[in-house]
């Protein structure tokens, strides 16, 4: 990982950053994909089998109550409740027609269905045009016994024909209903797994990398911070690990430690000429002590050590011109 | 690794040439910032590297190299510059340097150069 140690603290953390987003992102696509699954399979429930399983228990309970009106018809004689139940039994009818449209139009584009839903039409077709042209004028003209017969065989039977396919049909919806909620099923578990585990990755990712920037990062700033301050308190003796980072921290490491080393050989150099001054100057007063020097060959070693202390000064003066203030 | 000795005016920038010496992984055998120390040094401790401050060098026109390269000749010599007294490396360098750095010092630059002086030494 010496390549990332390397690269600038803003790129570090923009990467840093960038993981992260990107294992957010990637948990956002598969909750994305789990949901826009089951969202399609709960709409295909909607859009054609839960509507078509209502539509044919609808049929199925209209043509229980149409049998029920042609029973009563057949059980009376011709007078006008016997006209009136018929027209009860075409405004049921009508009901029926309703129903069964609907069911067509539900059944379109799916063969399993259009041929069940084809059976129930024909057998509808026959029931009706039985009761209309044959049992009904029969009930009219007052010939009970035929027309019972007719009720009894060949309507019945197609009368069960249309129970038996509708069933049938409903069945069908039904089992393929509870096979888009299996499927509907899988898809959310599955879901659920792969956003678990990609969270549970994006977790441990996030505090992994987060625990390897506060390494490489907040830790070597914390210690050169605290060189720093030892410095502030005038204390030269810290020292500075060499680093060779390329990036802000190495170049920070590697300032603070010029720096620290500059000013210790500042400090050693003013050390060192105080320690030439203090000499000088006792050598002068020892000078001056002297009883066995003359007067003239006082004054010409104080004029050579005052030369040196000059001199001294001078260098002095430089260094100290070196400091931008 | 190498030995070198720091010749310098500015007791700042010889700290710093040594703090970057030192991260470096060489090793400071001495460092001055007169002419007749840095003969004196180079005669006792023979580094394989020595740096010379350009501003110094001027005073006794290359006196130092000179002397230097009489005394050992083995010592590689690397001058250092401020921008100010660039056009003075050309003529550092005809005197026998053998390689150059510039202030302020950047470790990239100081890794590179002693290296490349380093090899020098070695072929």
């Amino acid at each position: 990982m010496k390549w990332f140690i390397d690269v600038s603290t803003r790129k570090k953390l923009l990467m840093g950053f960038t993981v992260m987003l990107v294992f957010m992102a990637i948990i956002d696509v598969f909750a994305y994909i789990g949901i826009a699954s089951v969202n399609r399979f709960q709409n295909k429930m909607m859009e054609v089998e839960f509507p078509l399983t209502v539509e044919c228990v609808k049929l199925k309970n209209l043509t229980n109550r149409e049998r029920l009106l042609m029973s009563r018809i057949i059980m009376m004689r011709r007078g006008p409740v016997v006209e009136q139940l018929n027209n009860d039994t075409h405004v049921t009818e009508n009901e029926i027609n309703d129903a069964l449209q609907a069911i067509t139009g539900l059944a379109r584009g799916h063969q399993d269905y259009t041929s069940l839903v084809g059976k129930i039409i024909a057998s509808r077709n026959e029931y009706v045009n039985e009761w209309d042209k044959q049992i009904y004028p029969l009930i009219l003209n007052g010939k009970m016994i035929e027309a019972k017969k007719f009720y009894l065989q060949t309507h019945l039977q197609h009368f069960e024909d249309i129970r038996k396919v509708a069933t049938e049909l409903v069945d069908i919806s039904t089992n393929r209903n509870k096979s888009f909620k299996i499927q509907s099923g899988r898809v959310m578990t599955r879901s659920l797994y792969i956003f678990a585990i990609t969270g549970g990755i994006a977790i441990i990712a996030g505090v992994v990398i987060s625990l390897y920037l506060t390494r490489i990062i907040a830790t070597p700033l914390k210690r050169i911070s605290t060189v720093a301050e030892q410095i502030s308190y005038g204390d030269l003796t810290s020292k500075i690990s060499p680093t060779n980072r390329k990036d802000e921290i190495g170049t920070l490491t590697l300032t603070i430690g010029m720096m620290v080393e500059s000013a210790r050989s500042m400090t050693s150099e003013i050390q060192g000429a105080v320690k030439v001054i203090a000499s000088l100057s006792n050598a002068m007063v020892e000078c001056i002590e002297r009883k066995d020097l003359g007067k003239e060959e006082i004054i010409a070693q104080i004029r050579e050590r005052a030369g040196k202390l000059n001199e001294l000064g001078q260098k002095l003066k430089e260094l100290v011109e070196q400091y931008k203030v | 690794m190498a030995t070198i000795l720091i010749v310098e005016q500015s007791p700042f920038m010889r700290g710093s040439l040594k703090f970057l010496f030192e991260t470096a992984g060489h090793t400071i055998v001495g460092d001055t910032n007169n002419s007749a120390e840095a003969t004196e040094l180079c005669s006792r401790l023979a580094p394989d590297i020595i740096t010379i401050d350009i501003s110094i060098c001027e005073s006794g026109a290359f006196a130092i190299m000179k002397t230097i390269h009489i005394i050992n000749p083995r010592p590689k010599v690397i001058v250092t510059s401020m921008p100010s007294t660039r056009d003075k490396v050309g003529a550092a360098l005809k005197h026998g340097a053998c390689g150059h750095i510039e202030k302020p010092y950047k470790y990239e630059d100081i890794e590179a150069e002693i290296t490349r002086v380093l090899e020098l030494t070695l072929s």
